[in-house]
């Protein structure tokens, strides 16, 4: 199951009647119990693991020396064709015949080791995964049932005596008022600011028309060219 | 998680928003998971709750109870809520239990600037929300 589904089965089953626990004390037990499990199938897969790899090894030491026999064997039965020794040669070539089998029948053995191996090696890599996954999700599931006690903790803070919680409305209300009168205090401690520094007397001189407006490119460049004519 | 919420602490704590307001933040570790509350000055009816996990840093805002949704127009909100989801800044909506809220969520690795501007934008966008759902709540 997805960890989304688990949390949805969690919050069906238990989500309403109590007014919202995000997952409840079993729901996490449950996951620790998942990670226990995946824990021990990984420590079983590892042991297992040592015992085929002491049996693949001393099964390819066996191949070897099976080979080797062979080896020695084939060399025994040339030698003693080039002799004539027909009896003992047919003798070596049903011993040949017996150990090539026994060959086989090792060779056999050590591939289905082989693929244990690569089988419990996927396995442990997967409940390493599993296991690392599970705990991810306990994690995220204990931040988040924490993020709900905390909503439910201010709710309860900020309803006062009344078990009626504060509206979100009238929250909005009175932080855009604090900010209108934040806004208003910055407007009007800009204003004394202006008339302290006599720049309000100058915007009324400049609205009166007794003095002009700042300089601006346009009116020192009228300037120049009056002086440049007058030259 | 607790280094993890006493760094956010140390990001977020006294400082300074780009309208001049001030943050605060304290960490509350008397309950089994660790928790940072974290205040902007002038909005303290939504304080930013942050906790952590293996992977992420969690910061939510409760925005109201679903009982302060005015007669059935619960429908309508929380399809609003889907619909703006997308366009609200590195902030989304959720629910948890009867509760409203919006949420941000960071990786844990998350430098101290980062951290800061998300709840800097997740206190914003409480505001924005409110503002937007306001005709539905009582």
């Amino acid at each position: 199951m997805g960890f989304l589904t688990k949390v949805w089965t969690a919050l069906r089953g238990v989500g309403h009647e109590t007014e919202g626990i995000f997952i409840d004390a079993q729901g996490i037990r449950i996951l620790e119990q998942e990670i226990r499990d995946a824990k021990e199938a990984q420590i079983g897969a590892k042991e297992s693991l040592t015992d085929v790899m002491a049996e693949q090894l001393k099964m390819e030491r066996q191949v070897e020396l099976t080979r080797k026999n062979l080896a020695e064997y084939d060399q025994a039965i040339r030698k003693l064709l080039e002799q004539d020794n027909e009896a003992l040669a047919t003798e070596t070539a049903e011993k040949i015949a017996e150990v090539e089998v026994e060959l086989e029948t090792e060779e056999a053995v050590l591939n289905s080791y082989n693929e244990q191996i690569a089988d419990l090696k996927v396995t442990i890599l997967e409940s390493d995964k599993q296991v690392k996954a599970l705990e991810r999700e306990i994690s995220i599931v204990k931040s988040t049932e924490a993020a709900q006690k905390a909503a439910e903790l201010t709710a309860k803070r900020f309803s006062g005596s009344h078990s009626s919680l504060q509206s979100a409305s009238d929250s909005l209300q009175r932080i855009k008022e604090r900010q209108q009168k934040r806004k208003d205090k910055m407007l009007s401690a800009r204003q004394l600011l202006k008339e302290t520094s006599g720049a309000d007397l100058k915007d009324k001189l400049i609205s009166a028309g007794v003095i002009h407006s700042q300089a601006n490119g346009q009116s020192v460049l009228e300037r120049y060219k009056v002086a440049k004519d007058q030259a | 998680m607790l280094e993890v919420l006493e760094r956010v602490h140390q990001a977020v704590n006294k400082q300074i928003t780009i309208d001049g307001t001030h943050l605060r933040s304290n960490i509350d570790v008397t309950s089994e998971t660790p928790m940072l509350t974290v205040i902007r000055e002038d909005r303290e009816e939504f304080p930013i709750l942050v906790t952590a996990s293996i992977d992420q840093i969690l910061c939510n805002a409760v925005l109201f109870d679903e009982k302060q949704i005015k007669e059935g127009r619960q429908i309508e909100i929380n399809e609003m809520m889907l619909q703006l989801n997308m366009a609200m800044p590195l902030s989304s909506f959720a629910k948890t239990g009867q509760y409203y809220s919006v949420f941000g969520a960071l990786a844990t690795e998350s430098i101290d600037k980062n951290i800061l501007l998300e709840i800097e934008m997740l206190s914003d966008n409480v505001i924005d929300a409110l503002e937007v759902m306001n005709p539905f709540l009582i």
